[in-house]
């Protein structure tokens, strides 16, 4: 198998994140993932770990610490750097929009580093589109949620059926070429304004 | 023209207050003057701004200037041809104890303190041979990147002080936002770092500034706006307009009249995400450097001067290099390469108005060397040579 033998180290704050990748990397046959999910105590981990490749989230602010690590620390044996195949400029820019970042133990070939790159940008990849999709479902419930009370609203105060309710608002955004979704924050809107100045009137 | 169809330049930046050219164009509109739109990008570590820099996820950055030089040389890594058409500002920078490590330190030297703060790392130098002699664990200090300012100013303020910067005390890197915690948690003893974060561990109560950039090497260069020199040439009039609205940006910063405007725009969650009091001890050039005592005026402790002080001459980078040189971290030779990357065309071809008081630039970085060794851009290996502490070959 292509991974046996190398010492791959992940950390990445994200649980999920790190699972995912770590799962992916055993798959693809490399026996020795450790994964970290905080940095604290790097140092110490990186001296006993020995990794000799590193893939670590682009936004994590401790990489400046990490690579500095690198620079000057007698403890840590195998100098690493970071991995840049100026031969493949398409892959590491494809790995920067993916946000991974990865060093690699001075002297290792291009070819074993570059699959393990690879899958960690998949990886990184497919977990954001994953983000996408939940945040997308969320706002999709959101919206229902306000169109659902809208609805209500109207069907208390006008005393209309739901489905007047909602023809009503479908045939106002079509007219207006909106959203049902802000017909029906307009309409919350305008009945919480209400509520309010009935409020403010009553206790005047 | 619609704001929509104006060229964007996204800008990569670090919460600091040097970031202020950056921000204050987009705040106050400069950059709509200027028919561009910036769109400032805060990044939490300067590894991001090198990576997304180099790999073209921005066009220009607030960056340290010696990070600027190891990217164009190929440090670290990767190689990057960059180009500095502007200065960022000046100051900013200062050194910071433990409140508990000064206590030490005053004890070992029997009450004895040191004012002169060019000269106070001597005051390390004791506890040092203390911890040295009882077996103790040594020092830890942080700067913020091995090619900052920052981790030069500490090692020159050590090295003068009798402290070797690589033998006597542990040297690490801290982003700046997350030095005050480290401090706080007893992971280091002390750092270098730029502001607001000096003040913030004061006004905490947990530090104490032992020295200011202005103490050391106040007409050094501090941040630049670096650019990669690839999209720079494909972009002359942009960056033409970009250099322009940071430096209308910079003048409205030096104004006294516009720091408390200044403080309180940094302040904001998008930029600093911090108090704007911290934040104005440093405008104001009139830092608090001891927990409770009043603020002190520390002449250039901070500064966004106009045309003069933005000017991008070969000095700075020529100064930035006999660091890099001293403390080993890159080979003779590069002169010529370093000074091409600080670019003065464009300054020049702006700023017509304002020539003449930039010549001096680099005369008066030279002059008044708190350390006795007297800077000449023209020969950088003599220079850094003559330090009695140093590591290059």
């Amino acid at each position: 198998m292509a991974g046996n033998g190398l010492n791959i180290l992940v950390i990445d704050e994200d649980p999920a994140r790190a699972a995912l990748l770590e799962g992916a990397l055993v798959e693809a046959g490399y026996t020795h993932v450790v994964t970290l999910r905080t940095t604290a105590n790097l140092h110490q981990r990186i001296v006993a770990i020995e990794p000799d490749v590193i893939i670590i989230d682009l936004q994590n602010p401790d990489r400046d610490t990490l690579e500095n690590m690198f620079q000057v620390s007698r403890s840590v044996k195998k100098p690493i750097a970071m991995f840049v195949d100026q031969s493949d400029d398409d892959a590491i820019r494809r790995a920067v929009e993916a946000g991974v970042s990865a060093y690699v133990v001075d002297g290792l070939k291009k070819d074993r580093v570059r699959p393990i790159v690879e899958v960690a940008v998949t990886r990184f990849e497919s977990f954001s589109q994953l983000l996408r999709e939940r945040d997308e479902a969320r706002t999709a419930l959101a919206d229902i949620k306000r169109i659902n009370r809208a609805k209500g609203l109207l069907m208390q105060y006008r005393g209309i059926t739901e489905e007047e309710a909602y023809s009503m608002m479908r045939r106002t955004a079509m007219q207006q070429s909106r959203k049902i979704v802000d017909i029906a924050d307009s309409i919350i809107t305008a009945f919480e304004l209400d509520a309010g100045l009935l409020g403010d009137r009553h206790h005047a | 023209m619609p704001e929509a169809n104006l060229p964007v330049i996204r800008a990569g930046f670090i919460a600091l207050t040097d970031c202020a050219p950056i921000v204050v164009a987009r705040e106050l509109g400069l950059d709509l003057e200027e028919g561009i739109r910036i769109e400032p990008v805060r990044l939490p570590s300067w590894a991001a701004v090198r990576d997304q820099l180099a790999f073209e996820k921005l066009e220009c950055a607030h960056m340290l200037g010696g990070l600027t030089l190891a990217m164009h040389l190929g440090l670290g890594g990767f190689r990057s041809e960059m180009m500095v058409p502007l200065l960022l500002g000046r100051g900013g920078n200062a050194i910071t104890i433990s409140v508990a490590l000064y206590e030490e330190a005053r004890t070992l030297m029997k009450g004895r303190v040191i004012f002169d703060r060019a000269q106070s790392a001597a005051m390390l130098a004791a506890v040092v041979q203390a911890r040295r002699a009882a077996g103790e664990a040594s020092l830890r200090l942080a700067s913020v990147h091995a090619y900052s300012s920052h981790s030069y100013e500490l090692r020159a303020w050590l090295a003068h002080g009798g402290v070797d910067p690589d033998q006597d005390v542990e040297l690490s890197v801290v982003p700046p936002p997350k030095m005050v915690e480290a401090l706080r948690a007893g992971q280091i003893d002390g750092y270098c770092v730029g502001e607001p974060w000096s003040q913030l561990a004061v006004e905490e109560g947990i530090g104490r500034i032992m020295a200011t950039k202005a103490d050391l090497y106040p007409y050094s260069p501090e941040k630049v706006l670096a650019l990669r020199r690839s999209w720079a040439t494909g972009h002359a009039e942009t960056v033409s307009r970009l250099v322009a609205a940071c430096v209308a940006a910079m003048r409205w910063a030096a104004q006294p009249a516009n720091r408390n405007a200044l403080a309180d725009m940094l302040a904001g969650p998008d930029y600093l995400d911090t108090d704007r009091e911290v934040i104005l001890g440093g405008l104001m050039c009139a830092p608090r450097l001891v927990p409770g005592e009043t603020r002190q005026p520390v002449a250039d402790y901070l500064s966004f001067g106009g045309l003069d002080l933005g000017y991008p001459y070969a000095e700075a980078g020529l100064w930035l290099l006999a660091q890099m040189r001293r403390w080993g971290q890159v080979g003779a030779g590069h002169e010529d390469e370093v000074s091409a990357i600080f670019d003065t065309t464009i300054m020049d071809g702006i700023g017509r108005q304002d020539a003449g008081s930039h010549t001096n630039a680099g005369r008066r970085m030279a002059a008044m060397p708190f350390d006795g060794n007297a800077f000449d851009g023209g020969d950088v290996e003599g220079y850094w040579r003559r330090f009695p502490i140093r590591r290059g070959a």
